[in-house]
């Protein structure tokens, strides 16, 4: 939506703290997010990276702390105002509208559509307004779901609801593309199947942030990969950077001392 | 038609336009117990409008809708951040508040030699409005009618409409409508209001119906039928409480066959409807398969689809 991108990085996290009472999901966390590529989130459970979604795209309120996007202040924006500026998102466990139809889940999180839009769409099938309907088929056959147009979304098996997410995330043509785990509870050739499509969405235009657990996915994927352990960054930088990362390593199979 | 047959017509339309109002809030995913309390404002105020003020009875029902609408939205404005339980109890105390006030409301004017007015729990008497302008109950039924034909096509559209399917996105999964970019406390407090205002329609022609009005009209027992009508009917069209008005007053109350057994039978049979169809028998599955079938109809006339083998 704003596409004449300004010097200003796409999104900037200064000091970023949200506590759920004494805990602290996350601790005054900076990041820097440019342009461009698939950028890896990455760390232990309960590291906070759900929380730094939710966070940014206004779900929760942060603790305290800024969060620009484009030099744009956004800290606690609702999430309707967040998500009109250009950046969408998927969920960790699934936020599908379960009883609508699969076409309907897309034409209604289009950012351009009429009015009517899905007048007489119950009966043919089809939204009335042929762009709407149009770039509604076009992202559900980005994600391979275009016969699929007409069944209740709670139809769908779990591949194809995670799909089928990605797809309204695609039709808010958005400039950040954030995903929670989007190979999450998925067999290894969906997996596979999900990191082309995320290969393939990128290519063609957002930024993408990745949060995910399947390693093999996020180390093929990602240019950039930022490490969170408790609420905090404790390391950034290429795959080979982060995998050879002393902090990263402890992170994620203790320190030698737990083990002795 | 024989007079029973519209009275009885007559207050199946009135009681739907308290079954749509509490729908209307079904379908954005809030659970209220109060449309009576609308329903009390608009038969109050369309009395005052006519009987007290002499004004007629097309803006009386106007300005039911309106002041109903209004009332609705600022309710809206304070109980929209409750969720579930708590808004169900919220809507359920302001409805009880309401009837409260119309218990303790005296106000009457002299009007033509008669004392005209709310007076509190013995209520309000002497709505003549439809008896002095010679409008037959079937005339009257036939207004009803028109003012009901109103509110459905408003719901038609509705349902075809992007704010009928944000409506029901905010319903299905509010955080993901968030997501992209519908305000959903907007689009909640817009369903009280017009919710609010098709009660209160129906609370207007209500009381130009009974010619008297009683707080106990208003009791806690009309809003939890409205919502058994659509819990019954289901949630997948308008249609779904209308079918459930018409179940309730059509067969148990009017054919009087269940005669003292009819809240028995009425609340076995939403118990019944829960269990096995969570959400009514008009629910969303059974309406989109209903419209896949048509549609199959209208691509392959002469064939035609099965309304069961289907996708």
């Amino acid at each position: 939506m704003y596409k004449n991108p300004s010097s200003s990085p796409l999104l900037e996290i200064e000091g970023l703290s949200k506590n759920f009472g004494a805990l602290y999901a996350i601790d005054h966390l900076d990041l820097h997010l440019d342009s461009d590529g698939i950028t890896g989130l990455i760390g232990p459970n309960g590291a906070g990276k759900t929380t730094v979604f939710n966070t940014v795209t206004g779900i929760h309120k942060p603790t305290s702390g800024r969060v620009l996007y484009r030099g744009l202040d956004i800290t606690a924006w609702p999430a309707h105002r967040v998500a009109n500026l250009g950046v969408a998102r998927t969920f960790q466990n699934l936020k599908i509208f379960k009883r609508l139809t699969v076409l309907d889940n897309i034409l209604g999180a289009q950012t351009s559509l009429p009015r009517m839009a899905s007048w007489l769409g119950k009966f043919r099938g089809k939204a009335a307004d042929k762009t709407a309907t149009d770039a509604a088929e076009h992202a559900l056959v980005m994600v391979g779901l275009a016969d699929r147009q007409g069944s209740l979304a709670q139809e769908l098996p779990l591949g194809e609801q995670r799909r089928l997410e990605l797809a309204r995330a695609l039709a808010r043509e958005p400039d950040l593309l954030m995903l929670d785990e989007p190979a999450g509870g998925m067999t290894p050739q969906e997996t596979e199947d999900m990191a082309q499509l995320i290969e393939k969405i990128a290519s063609s235009g957002p930024s993408v942030l990745l949060i995910e657990h399947k390693m093999s996915l996020v180390m093929s994927l990602c240019q950039n990969i930022i490490v969170l352990n408790f609420g905090q960054k404790i390391a950034e930088g290429d795959p080979g950077v982060v995998q050879s990362d002393p902090a990263v390593r402890e992170a994620y199979l203790g320190s030698e001392r737990d083990h002795a | 038609m024989s007079e029973y047959m519209v009275s009885v017509l007559s207050l199946i339309c009135i009681e739907s336009f308290v079954a749509l109002s509490t729908y209307l809030l079904l379908i954005t995913g809030q659970i209220s117990f109060g449309q009576q309390a609308y329903f009390g404002i608009g038969a109050y105020i369309g009395a005052i409008w006519t009987a007290m003020l002499g004004l007629d009875l097309s803006t009386a029902i106007l300005a039911g809708a309106i002041i109903a609408g209004l009332v609705a939205a600022g309710v809206g404005l304070m109980a929209f951040r409750l969720g579930g339980l708590y808004y169900a109890i919220a809507t359920l105390a302001f409805s009880e508040l309401v009837r409260q006030i119309w218990i303790n409301l005296i106000y009457q004017v002299p009007v033509a030699g008669f004392e005209v007015g709310p007076k509190g729990a013995e209520g309000f008497k002497d709505i003549r409005y439809v008896i002095e302008n010679d409008i037959s109950a079937i005339q009257y039924l036939g207004l009803i009618a028109l003012c009901l034909g109103i509110v459905l096509i408003f719901f038609i559209v509705l349902e075809r409409s992007r704010l009928g399917l944000s409506l029901r996105m905010v319903e299905n999964e509010e955080t993901a409508a968030a997501s992209v970019g519908i305000n959903p406390v907007a689009y909640k407090i817009a369903a009280a209001a017009i919710a609010g205002a098709i009660a209160g329609i129906g609370g207007v022609l209500f009381a130009h119906f009974m010619t008297f009005i009683d707080p106990r009209n208003f009791g806690v027992m009309l809003g939890v039928h409205s919502l058994a009508y659509g819990m019954i009917g289901g949630l997948g069209t308008f249609l779904g409480p209308l079918i459930g008005v018409t179940i309730d007053i059509g067969l148990l109350e009017s054919l009087r066959v269940f005669s003292g057994y009819r809240m028995i039978v009425f609340g076995s049979l939403v118990a019944l409807i829960l269990i096995f169809r969570p959400r009514g028998l008009l629910d969303e599955k059974t309406v989109h398969r209903f419209f896949q079938w048509v549609r199959k109809r209208l691509d392959n006339p002469r064939r035609g689809g099965s309304l069961v083998d289907d996708v």
